[in-house]
């Protein structure tokens, strides 16, 4: 496992196989020293989004990406020769075979949402990527917490395991991985993921719609963020640059931390002491513990099963405000602790400070 | 804290209507939410013809067959609905109910 960014975990074909998946990124990285800028730019997202396993775990999580954007074309029943060139020729024939059945047998995949498919076929760098936080700590939540307890064989036969299933094949410790890839693995982990998508069945792609499923609600989550970052701190609404993917990459926390501060009527002096408390890990332990729990925000088995997704959080609240916010224990000792990094950083404005105080 | 009806929660209605968000409309959307808690006004007027859009998609949304659309193009669509509203109404040339 690599644990930085050294240039042996990307190949050269890699970056063909890269630049091919993420138009995008050839664009932006085209040209000398290519690897290296396309490494320490993952490295910089990985510590932005607080990733655990810097720029392999990104790189592994782009060939997850990569792969099903592949999928999405074979959805679309427009996979063509060349986008698999890069890969293993062992696999072409596989994959060119199984993509042609599945493009003549339109009636077998009913529930193939186009736009969705065209959505994830034309995902950017950033944008896919934007998704690896909730996913890691979705991983992290399903697969290690929940492994290693001493129950885990009976919480294993939940009716949730589906769930669980499909979401440690996303994260990669199907293979014992989801910790990074190893020198001459991009490729072919894109290469096994598609062909682990059963191509011959089209939709019936597990991996495939736990990914739409999971995009998804990061989509909804991260839009759902931005207009409560709009509504509570109104102030920052011009700062917003197309360039600013924070948010993007805490949107769970971000909700959180509006409505402690909606609640509490707290304001930050600046946006940067705002994401300072974002990134604090009480608001990461709260957003994704006592505030969603995971199985709440994550999406129904029937609506992933029609390539569609839908937070449920209980009837009418979605993954807004929960109508007991300030009464639980938890929302109180969230909110102190937000006001304790706000003290503690000297950032609140000053006629919330007597409060503040007093609260904390 | 009041609990808000999903048809008065716009976060709600336009994840319902949309779907992928880019980074510029995610910034439109923050501005958006802005401008709706600084405006009242405003923001009813832009409630009213988001709900009207919504509801007109709630038949094929409950077949299946609703087509997410892009945030921008419900955005545009919305504020040149909400500019005719306002013109019709301050229109000097709207005729009165004629007697019958």
């Amino acid at each position: 496992m690599k644990m930085d960014n050294s240039l042996d975990i990307l190949s050269d074909k890699d970056v063909e196989v890269l630049f091919a998946a993420f138009p995008d990124l050839k664009q932006r990285f085209s040209g000398k020293n290519e690897k290296e800028e396309i490494l320490s730019y993952m490295d910089k997202q990985a510590k932005e989004y607080n990733v655990r396993y810097g720029a392999s775990q990104v790189l592994e999580y782009t060939a997850v990406v990569a792969a099903m954007k592949l999928r999405a074309k074979i959805a679309l029943g427009e996979l063509k020769k060349e986008d698999i060139s890069g890969l293993a020729p062992e696999l072409h024939d596989k994959v060119l075979s199984g993509a042609e059945i599945f493009k003549n047998t339109p009636e077998k995949t009913p529930s193939v949402n186009r736009d969705l498919c065209r959505d994830i076929r034309d995902m950017d760098f950033n944008k896919a990527i934007a998704v690896l936080p909730l996913q890691d700590e979705l991983s992290r939540q399903f697969g290690e917490e929940k492994l290693v307890s001493d129950d885990a064989e009976k919480w294993l036969m939940r009716e949730d395991t589906y769930k669980f299933t499909n979401l440690t094949m996303i994260s990669g410790n199907e293979t014992g991985g989801g910790r990074g890839l190893e020198a001459d693995e991009f490729t072919k982990t894109i290469g096994r993921r598609l062909i682990n998508g059963a191509v011959e069945k089209g939709d019936d792609n597990d991996i495939f719609k736990t990914f739409a499923a999971l995009s998804q609600t990061a989509n909804a989550l991260q839009a759902h963020a931005a207009v409560e970052l709009g509504n509570t701190f109104p102030e920052y609404a011009g700062k917003f640059e197309k360039n600013e993917c924070f948010f993007r990459g805490h949107e769970m926390e971000t909700l959180a931390v509006c409505h402690a501060c909606a609640e509490n009527n707290l304001r930050f002096e600046d946006m940067e002491q705002l994401k300072k408390t974002i990134k604090t890990s009480a608001a990461k332990d709260f957003a994704y513990g006592s505030y969603a729990p995971v199985f709440e925000i994550y999406a129904d088995v029937a609506d992933v099963e029609k390539g569609m997704c839908k937070i449920s959080r209980g009837e009418n609240s979605e993954v807004c405000l929960p109508k007991d916010f300030p009464k639980t224990r938890e929302a109180e000792d969230f909110v102190r602790s937000v006001k304790m990094a706000a003290v503690s950083n000297n950032f609140l404005r000053g006629r919330n400070n007597a409060a503040m105080r007093e609260g904390a | 804290m009041e609990e808000m009806s999903k048809y008065d929660n716009v976060a709600y209605l336009l994840t319902d209507l949309c779907g992928f968000y880019s980074d510029e409309e995610l910034q439109k959307l923050t501005a958006l939410s802005a401008q709706m808690k600084r405006d009242i006004g405003f923001r009813k007027k832009y409630l009213k013809y988001l709900k009207l859009r919504y509801i007109k998609a709630i038949p094929s949304m409950l077949k299946g067959t609703y087509k997410k659309i892009s945030f921008s193009s419900l955005h545009k669509n919305i504020l040149s609905r909400m500019k005719n509203d306002t013109d019709a109404k301050s229109h000097p040339f709207i005729p009165e109910k004629t007697r019958c």
